[in-house]
């Protein structure tokens, strides 16, 4: 079931120079919601400026109270209007959407790489996967200090995240990648999972193929509807990986064979052998 | 007053109300099916079908523009046969007119596309798309060509006793000629209007967003081109006219249906809101009560008398 309505925003807090957490009321969609999903907002409620929703991944929510949070970042009009937004005002908001992170009864031990926003998904997947006593390990890159999402809400679930920031001068100096590679010469997992930018994910992918490693990933694309009805938010995924009977294939290109699947139903969440 | 009656015909196609969905912006029905009930449609109007499977054009595949959106998403869809074989079944319980839009680069393709669905006892009618901007060869010459278009249209009517309702394109310097040639083909109606051909640049990249470069205009920033359009061409034409194009609220549609329109599809207004559609239709029936009109049929071209 998927639901759209008008939901009050209970709490929206300042956290970094670009960086906010938003609280709203939205019990139905709480409800149902599963880690990896994403809910669609209307930032502009009377003009068509901006005309289309925005995408924002599910970063915590509380099921008792009714409330769903996102975390975001500042990047263009919607996100800056939207910052703007009150407590006691309203947003008109769609979910849940997308396929939810799949986990696995035998999995024990877990890794999570983000970059940055990147880790909003993966906040609400850790706290899943705490509550099921798995061991997890969360590795948080960004390219300046201020950009770090997670670490007091990781710590707040007793994880000690290990923290790589590319200019300085906190934790590792340099792409939160190069950690996960070291890591992963001296340890193993039964799983990852990973959200961040695309040239992240490539390289998370990457070694991870190297490794033997399996997990997930959430991809991000431009959306219109965001439920698959206008195949806006086409991604290549790599075919024979995947059931859908959408997939027509792509031609002419080298490599493995792919076909456009839709980011918003197929997706956002893809396994490591279906993308790049 | 009672609830007013919206029913409408279309090129031999009942409606119970005026407002259908858009090509392409619908999949097929499921989407919005998990928001209402699909059957609240006035006809349903399904995605851009194919002969042969198409894989579409490579992402980026939207941008937003100035309250609109550009579209490059080229037509992808599973193909006809497909279609027949898996998607049909969901309609067979469906009460509401079922409507296939059908797209090729060939006149040829077209035919066997209308040949292969006029068996389809499911399919309601055909919305031959002779204006897709999103397909490098054809698809747009013909709604471009007044000569290409009429005989395309002769081509589809010989082998299919099946509603046919020709879908123009805006970019054309008189889209009446291109209407009237479709009418004399045969065509039962026409819809119009399809994207307004347009394109983005990405200043920072120096390069253009959209994959395929060009792209379809959508949404509210084109109304008053598809206003003016379906104004012109019912003047000109005997057959209903669909009008579409930004149509985001009733009133909205009921400015096309005041223009001559019979009956309004919406497309690009379901992504932003997802009972767009059941929203239209209450809309109309409330502005009906308001106005003490009973039959939606004398609203059509409401706004033509005396001009
Ligand atoms: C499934 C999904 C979940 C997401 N979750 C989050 C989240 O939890 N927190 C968060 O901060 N952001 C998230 N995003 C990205 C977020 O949707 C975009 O940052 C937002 O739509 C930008 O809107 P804007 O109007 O501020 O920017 P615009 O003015 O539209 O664009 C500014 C810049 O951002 C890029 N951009 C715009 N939309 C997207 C997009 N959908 N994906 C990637 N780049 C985009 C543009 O190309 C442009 O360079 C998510 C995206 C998806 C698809
Ligand atoms: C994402 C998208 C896909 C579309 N696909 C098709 C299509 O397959 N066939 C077609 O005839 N029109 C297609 N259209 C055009 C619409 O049916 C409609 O004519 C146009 O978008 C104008 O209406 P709107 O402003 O309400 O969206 C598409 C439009 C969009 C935005
Ligand atoms: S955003 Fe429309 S299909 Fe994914």
């Amino acid at each position: 079931m998927l639901f759209s309505s008008k939901s009050e925003i209970v709490q929206h807090q300042k956290k970094g120079p670009a960086l906010f957490r938003i609280d709203l009321h939205a019990p139905e969609i709480c409800g149902e919601a599963r880690p990896g999903q994403f809910v669609h907002l209307k930032v502009e409620e009377r003009g068509y400026h901006p005309l289309l929703r925005r995408p924002f991944s599910i970063y915590d929510l509380d099921r008792q109270e009714g409330v769903l949070s996102i975390t975001y970042k500042v990047v263009g009009l919607g996100t800056e209007i939207l910052s703007q937004k009150r407590q006691g005002e309203t947003l008109e908001i769609m979910g849940p959407l997308g396929r939810p992170f799949t986990q696995w009864k035998e999995d024990q031990k877990i890794i999570m790489v983000a970059g940055g926003v990147g880790y909003a998904p993966l906040n609400f997947l850790a706290r899943e996967l705490l509550g099921r006593n798995i061991k997890l390990e969360v590795l948080l890159g960004a390219r300046k200090e201020e950009e770090l999402v997670g670490e007091e809400d990781l710590k707040a679930m007793g994880i000690a995240p290990e923290i790589a920031v590319e200019e300085g001068p906190r934790g590792f100096a340099g792409r939160v990648t190069e950690l996960l590679k070291r890591k992963l010469e001296e340890e193993s997992f039964h799983r990852l999972y990973s959200c961040g930018p695309c040239s992240m994910l490539k390289e998370v992918t990457r070694i991870s193929r190297e490794k033997s490693l399996k997990g997930e990933v959430s991809l991000e694309s431009i959306m219109a509807c965001g439920v698959g009805a206008c195949l806006g938010c086409a991604f290549p995924v790599n075919e024979g990986s995947s059931e859908s009977k959408l997939e027509v294939s792509i031609g002419e290109s080298s490599g493995p064979k792919t076909s456009y699947q839709r980011v918003c139903v197929e997706g956002p969440t893809f396994s490591l052998e279906e993308v790049f | 007053m009672n609830q007013p009656d919206l029913s409408v015909e279309i090129g031999g196609i009942s409606l119970k109300n005026p407002v259908m969905s858009a090509s392409g912006c619908y999949g097929y029905g499921k989407e919005y099916g998990a928001f209402y009930d699909v059957e609240k449609l006035g006809a349903l109007v399904v995605k851009g079908t194919t002969l042969e499977p198409r894989e579409g054009n490579p992402p980026p595949r939207i941008v937003e523009t100035a309250a609109g959106i550009l579209n490059s998403v080229g037509l992808q869809n599973p193909g006809v046969e497909y279609f027949i074989n898996e998607e049909i079944r969901t309609f067979s319980g469906s009460s509401i007119p079922l409507i296939v839009n059908i797209a090729g680069n060939l006149e040829e393709e077209y035919i066997r596309l209308a040949e292969k669905l006029d068996p389809v006892k499911e399919v309601s009618g055909l919305e031959v798309n002779i204006s897709c901007p999103n397909v490098k060869k054809g698809g747009m010459a013909f709604g471009t060509d007044v000569e290409c278009a009429h005989r395309l249209v002769k081509g589809v009517r010989a082998v299919t006793s099946k509603p046919l309702i020709v879908k123009l394109s805006p970019n054309v310097t008189d889209i009446t000629g291109v209407a009237l040639a479709a009418q004399e083909a045969g065509a039962d109606a026409l819809s119009l209007i399809n994207t307004l051909l347009g394109m983005a640049i990405d200043i920072h990249s120096r390069k253009p967003v959209l994959g395929n470069v060009l792209g379809g205009l959508s949404g509210p920033a084109v109304k008053p081109v598809a206003l003016r359009m379906v104004w012109q061409v019912s003047e000109k034409v005997r057959i209903p006219v669909v009008g579409m194009g930004g149509i985001m609220t009733a009133e909205d549609a009921l400015e096309f249906i005041m223009a001559g329109a019979s009956a309004v599809a919406v497309g690009t207004a379901n992504f932003i809101n997802p009972l767009a559609i059941p929203d239209i239709i209450e809309g109309i029936a409330g502005y009906m009560i308001e106005n003490n009109i009973r039959e939606f049929k004398e609203l059509i071209g409401a706004a033509r008398k005396g001009a």
